[in-house]
């Protein structure tokens, strides 16, 4: 395989012209669904010699003429320390990045791009322009080696002199799930959630169904009834089972083709993970980019041993989408490796944990028990034996709110951060001290009577929560954190 | 309580660690106070205006109790409003130090945001429509990470504002 070279100005693979087509037709259905929805319901807007077969067509040609030219005319190469993107027949446009600003390259491959071997490659940058740098159709061996030298570039760039990268040049397999892996993520899921968006999803077809075919319908939900009223219970249970295989199946499925073939591999100063089923991602991750690292563990989790980590990347304001990349199916030893290479190996365990007060419980009980069981009044006027219901869920959320504040704690050593929380979940949350974009100090009239306070910690990418502590620590924690930023000359991204 | 042996050692740290709790933070200026009370001035009457034209739809099918409680509510809550502006203002206010800035307010969630300067991206002096007719600015620090971690600095006058934001950036470049 001859290695192609990269400053000569390169159109995209040919053989995905078709992938350009179907990106292109998607981005216009896009943009002019609405006008289109209103010419083929209302057949008189068309002039009267062309029929709705023949007005697709020739949106089509259209849109193929389109991209041919969009093809023919795109162009892209490195030029000294830039990589430069020509695109546009009727507007030109040159796109120029500096390399050094390249914050990552993502390949992405959809069932298309997969069947013709060409890759869709984004470039992401610190700044603004975003979708504008994304090519459609690269070949394999093109996509492999304009990554490999952006990447590289990037690192010699960033200069990171402290580190030695002679030893690190070689990529290590840090997870790999295999088939076995899916299942027990997929068991582990929450399966409430799938259910219930499945019983969404459900309802609504049948509500069409039944718009449908009113007739049968109304016969068949005759018999139905008849048969629910006979056998009760038994039936009861038989579908509570039912919906609840039909939600572990969804999950499993959902899982496997999110978190098909996933690896997640160390690579000098990087993370890379690659995965999916139709739509294979790969994403690179510099530790340096991690703002917040979230593991959690759930009870069925529990069991089989394994978390899910979360890389959460820093926020640009165009974006506004979190760019969370997550891990599942770890193993305790991957969370600390993980754990130990992003950090540097400055984890705050052995630090006192800090709880939150057990003031905390009013607030979370007034929010999650009292205040929707309030809501539900009407319900109690008129219909009385509502009201075991809402006694009911009045005792249950205490419980739950109750785990929920003695899981509520921090850690702090002299730069890192460490807060747990959960329900029935337990979930961890740790940044970097330095990392703190502000501080905020929140105190409300009841928690100033008992010289309690609570601390949100932000960074780029979100932020983290400390309920219910004492004000002075909260104070010292506040000023310390503050501290720490102003001080550090370190780069945060 | 007490935390690790690192943070207890924080008395002998250089005079940044002054505790913000305890500084002087800088009021604003009293004109904002009335802005305030004027936007929710503005409120009551487009709130009364709404319900008087309901009333009109609706011919005579509301109950005359409605009529006269309604209003009534509204005119009860503009009044707490007005109470609560005029007692949290004086909880409302910035301060600059060396190394940070930071606005505090809250009559009972009292709130007090810092952002170090070398968190801040970029300051931007800005006026509302009120605002601009009383003769205020407003100065707003953001920095990375969407909107949570920003902070606004009210009811200033113009020249102070242009004051602070260029103080600010002047000491966001010395960082860069």
């Amino acid at each position: 395989m001859s290695k192609p070279d990269l400053t000569k100005p390169t159109r995209q693979a040919l053989r995905g012209i078709l992938v350009i087509f179907v990106f292109e037709v998607q981005k216009r259905l896009r943009v002019f669904w609405p006008i289109l929805l209103l010419i083929f319901a209302q057949k008189k807007l068309l002039p009267a010699s062309i029929t709705i077969p023949m007005a697709i067509g020739i949106i089509c040609l259209l849109m193929l003429v389109h991209v041919i030219l969009y093809y023919l005319n795109f162009y892209f190469y490195i030029e000294g320390n830039q990589f430069i993107i020509k695109k546009g027949y009727l507007r030109k446009i040159v796109l120029s990045i500096p390399l050094e600003r390249i914050q990552s390259v993502n390949t992405k491959q959809n069932l298309l791009q997969q069947l013709l071997n060409v890759y869709s490659l984004e470039v992401d940058t610190a700044g603004s322009v975003g979708n504008e740098l994304k090519i459609y159709s690269l070949s394999g061996s093109y996509t492999e080696h304009l990554t490999q030298f952006l990447e590289s570039h990037k690192e010699n760039t960033n200069e990171e002199k402290s580190e030695s990268i002679s030893d690190t040049s070689k990529e290590v397999e840090i997870i790999k799930l295999s088939p076995a892996d899916l299942l027990r993520i997929g068991i582990s899921q929450n399966h409430f959630k799938t259910g219930l968006i499945i019983l969404v999803f459900v309802s609504q077809i049948v509500d069409q169904i039944k718009d449908l075919f009113q007739k049968e319908t109304d016969a068949y939900s005759d018999s139905v009834q008849n048969i629910i009223s006979n056998s009760g219970i038994l039936i009861f249970t038989a579908l509570i089972i039912f919906a609840l295989a039909i939600s572990i199946f969804a999950t499993l499925l959902f899982t496997v083709i999110k978190y098909y073939d996933f690896k997640l591999v160390k690579y000098q100063q990087n993370y890379r993970i690659t995965a999916g089923l139709f739509n294979k991602r790969k994403v690179l991750l510099p530790f340096s980019k991690v703002q917040q690292l979230n593991w959690e563990t759930g009870p069925i989790k529990k069991m089989f041993g394994i978390f899910k980590i979360s890389f959460k990347q820093a926020v640009s304001k165009q974006v506004q989408q979190k760019q969370v990349i997550d891990a599942p199916g770890c193993l305790e030893k991957h969370i600390e490796s993980i754990r130990n290479e992003v950090f540097k190996g400055d984890l705050p365990d052995y630090s006192e944990k800090i709880y939150s007060h057990r003031r905390y419980f009013n607030l979370l009980w007034f929010q999650r028990g009292l205040f929707p069981a309030a809501l539900a009044t009407p319900l109690y006027i008129i219909e009385p034996l509502w009201l075991i219901a809402g006694t009911f869920w009045l005792a249950i959320s205490a419980v739950y709110c109750w785990v929920m504040v003695r899981k509520s704690y921090f850690q702090f050593n002299k730069s890192q951060l460490i807060v747990g929380k959960g329900g029935i979940n337990t979930e961890w949350q740790q940044s970097e001290a330095f990392k703190t974009q502000s501080v905020d100090f929140r105190q409300t009239f009841f928690q100033k009577r008992r010289g309690l306070a609570s601390l949100r910690v932000n960074n780029a990418s979100g932020q983290i929560d400390i309920p219910y502590i004492q004000e002075d620590i909260a104070n010292k924690l506040m000023n310390y954190i503050l501290y720490h930023v102003e001080t550090s000359n370190k780069k945060w991204m | 309580m007490q935390l690790n042996e690192e943070f207890s050692n924080q008395v002998v740290l250089p005079d940044q660690l002054a505790p913000i709790e305890v500084q002087e933070f800088e009021a604003l200026e009293n004109k904002y106070k009335l802005i305030n009370q004027i936007g929710s001035a503005i409120v009551l009457v487009f709130a009364l205006i709404g319900f008087f034209l309901f009333t009109q739809i609706s011919s005579g099918n509301i109950p005359i109790t409605v009529v006269i409680a309604v209003p009534f509510i509204f005119a009860v809550l503009f009044i707490g409003k007005l109470a609560f502006i005029i007692l949290g203002f004086p909880k409302k206010g910035y301060l600059l130090r060396e190394q940070d800035v930071s606005y505090r307010s809250g009559l009972f969630i009292y709130k007090l945001t810092t952002i170090p300067f070398n968190r801040i991206q970029h300051v931007e002096v800005s006026q509302n429509m009120i605002e601009k007719s009383f003769g205020l600015s407003r100065v707003k620090v953001f920095t990375a990470g969407g909107s949570v971690s920003d902070l606004s600095i009210p009811g200033l006058l113009p020249d102070k504002a242009h004051q602070i934001e260029s103080f600010l950036l002047s000491k966001v470049s010395k960082h860069e």
